[in-house]
């Protein structure tokens, strides 16, 4: 008995030593130590082992399961500890590498060239005023005399949301917005984006930004008109930047006008980024319409004033020499890195 | 919105300026010109010819080799148009000139087509007689062009005479852009107006003199208004005896210059009226 017992124990402590790996030393530990396990087995023999002999082998039993027990836990720590060990080594992080890089975005062009047009105009004394997008057709245009069936209408795809609310066409509302409010003198900018039913192409979207300026005095004329402009174009695009108004015609102004800066890449000598007239359209303006004072509650007769609107995008595909709208509207941070 | 120049002037007299000049000015006295086209601008060296001899080509079944008087001299010109008889008035582009495009009524290149004497399947020929779609229009402005092959002049036209001028072709087109407080400027007389006042010049417009005899129209015609709040006004004037026949050349030519296509004297009289004013 007592040699069987011995030899159990050699027997485990041996296999314990040889093994490499957790799971088998839970097998050595089924196979020795569990309900089917050599020493459970002679446990249970024990009941063919004469009573005076029992509290000692019971006694030697319990001393081998204690000596296997301790050994496994010994071992399976070591192990344990081991497979750790290895695990670091694979995981090690190498400090010395660079940081990841944050990805930051860049101005748009767009926020670029309003950003200037609001210096120019604020360093002129205006202030920055804004409107809603989704206005009332009254707001958009019959406060600026263009009443319901009028031609002007026509020429203007707009979008209805329902007969009396659209998606603003122009920035011109705001202008009616303003003079309603009745502090005067007025001098303001209102930039913001307008939407008309345009076809997708390189020069025309459905929604765009316009520019909309609007003065309010007393003696103002068609003089401080091309003066302001005349101004606006040579802070913009250079010193040497010549100005031409051609007369034209909008339902809000009286009398009315386009203007066109010269070219600043050929001097006004004919290129093809003017198409060889020496000459840019950039905006229209005019003299406010005394209809359009009476509107919104200004006396004409006390007032004057003149008003303009430029596309924004406009100046922005001029300034920088881009020749199609659409990258605008892509948001790829290459295309805006480079401005 | 197209004029011709010439339309212009047949009101205004007295207005002698060149494409850009006019271009220039009416755009800034406010009605704006988006651009100008010149129909005789890759035209050059083109006269009136007539076709004295025609002899077949001794080597190639579809040339002929014809003897042409353009006026100073009768030159040799092979060519393989179907059309060709003794005794035609043709456009001969002589040795140098220029034509505006190719004979199949394809766009029509840039700078035209440079054309200079040479030797067809070896005969010398001087020059090109012309087609209609080498001179840069088409059947559809010149309604008696033959349908394939050389243009042939009315037997009353001069020998040596410039071909172009005689096609109306010396002519400046303009484009405008009418702004819609100016509907006035939707009719020719519109625009010569503006014409005049630009350039300071006197503007004649057309005068209409009633003709007609003492019948009462009553008598062939009755007409009632139904309903005088969607027609408040409604006049008649009565023609007899019409025969339909090809408008003057000079009504075919206003009207081709301005972009309208001349059918008959029935419809290019009202094409007229409409456009004129």
């Amino acid at each position: 008995m007592k040699e069987k017992l011995e030899r159990i124990k050699e027997e485990a402590l041996k296999q314990i030593e040889a093994s490499q790996a957790l799971d088998r030393l839970n097998e050595i530990r089924i196979a020795y130590l569990g309900k089917k396990g050599e020493l459970t087995t002679v446990l249970k023999s024990m009941k063919d082992v004469a009573p005076e002999d029992r509290p000692q082998i019971g006694q030697m039993v319990n001393e081998a399961r204690a000596v296997i027990e301790s050994r496994l836990e010994e071992t399976k720590a070591a192990l344990a500890k081991k497979a750790r060990e290895e695990q670091m080594k694979l995981e090690v992080i190498d400090v010395t590498l660079p940081a990841r890089k944050n990805n930051i975005g860049h101005k748009h062009p767009n926020t670029i060239a309003l950003e200037e047009l609001e210096r120019i105009f604020i360093g002129m004394g205006y202030e920055v005023v804004e409107g809603p997008e989704i206005e009332y057709d009254e707001y958009n245009f019959t406060k600026l005399n263009i009443p319901p069936n009028h031609p002007a209408k026509d020429e203007q795809d707009t979008f209805y949301i329902n007969k009396d609310i659209v998606l603003r066409t122009q920035t011109s509302p705001v202008q009616a917005r303003t003079m309603e409010k009745g502090r005067l003198p007025i001098r303001m900018i209102s930039p913001g984006r307008v939407f008309r039913s345009d076809e997708v192409d390189a020069t025309h979207s459905p929604s765009f930004h316009q520019v909309e300026g609007l003065v309010v005095d007393r003696n103002i004329t068609f003089a401080d008109l091309k003066g302001t402009l005349a101004e606006f174009a040579r802070q913009l695009f250079g010193e040497d930047t010549k100005v031409k108004f051609r007369p034209h015609h909008f339902p809000f102004t009286e009398p009315s006008a386009e203007m066109d800066v010269s070219c600043f890449k050929c001097g006004g000598k004919g290129c093809r980024f003017c198409k060889g007239s020496g000459w840019i359209e950039i905006l229209g303006c005019g003299m406010v319409h005394p209809h359009v004072y009476e509107m919104c509650g200004i006396d004409p007769q006390q007032y004057t004033g003149f008003a303009f609107g430029v596309g924004l995008e406009r100046i922005a595909l001029l300034k920088y020499e881009i020749d199609d709208m659409r990258l605008l509207y892509e948001n790829d941070t290459r295309f805006l890195k480079q401005f | 919105m197209n004029t011709a120049l010439s339309w212009i002037k047949a009101y205004v007299p007295d207005l002698d300026v060149t494409p850009q000049q006019y271009t220039d000015a009416m755009t800034l006295s406010g009605t704006k010109v988006e651009g100008f086209v010149c129909p005789d601008k890759n035209l050059e060296k083109i006269v009136v010819g007539q076709i004295k001899r025609i002899d077949r080509h001794p080597d190639a079944e579809k040339l002929v080799v014809c003897q042409v008087d353009i006026g100073t001299e009768t030159i040799q010109i092979v060519t393989g148009a179907p059309n060709v008889a003794e005794g035609q008035k043709v456009p001969v582009v002589l040795d140098g000139g220029r034509v505006a495009g190719g004979h199949d009524g394809g766009p029509l290149p840039e700078n035209g087509i440079p054309i200079k004497k040479g030797k067809l399947r070896g005969i010398e020929s001087n020059g090109m007689m012309c087609s209609i779609e080498e001179l840069g229009s088409n059947r559809d402005m010149y309604p008696d062009a033959p349908e394939n092959g050389i243009y042939v002049f009315p037997q009353d036209t001069e020998v040596g005479a410039d071909a172009v001028q005689v096609l109306g072709l010396h002519d400046a087109v303009f484009e405008y852009e009418i702004t819609s407080n100016r509907v006035d400027c939707y009719s020719v007389i519109g625009i010569a107006r503006e014409a005049a006042a630009t350039f300071g010049k006197e503007f004649c417009p057309p005068v209409v003199t009633a003709t007609g005899n003492q019948e009462d129209i009553h008598d062939y015609l009755s007409v009632s208004v139904e309903d005088s709040a969607l027609c408040p006004r409604y006049c008649a004037r009565m023609v007899r005896n019409i025969r339909l026949a090809p408008s003057p050349q000079w009504m075919q030519r206003r009207l081709a210059a301005s972009g309208i296509r001349p059918i008959n004297n029935l419809v290019d009289i009202i094409r007229t009226a409409h456009a004129r004013v």
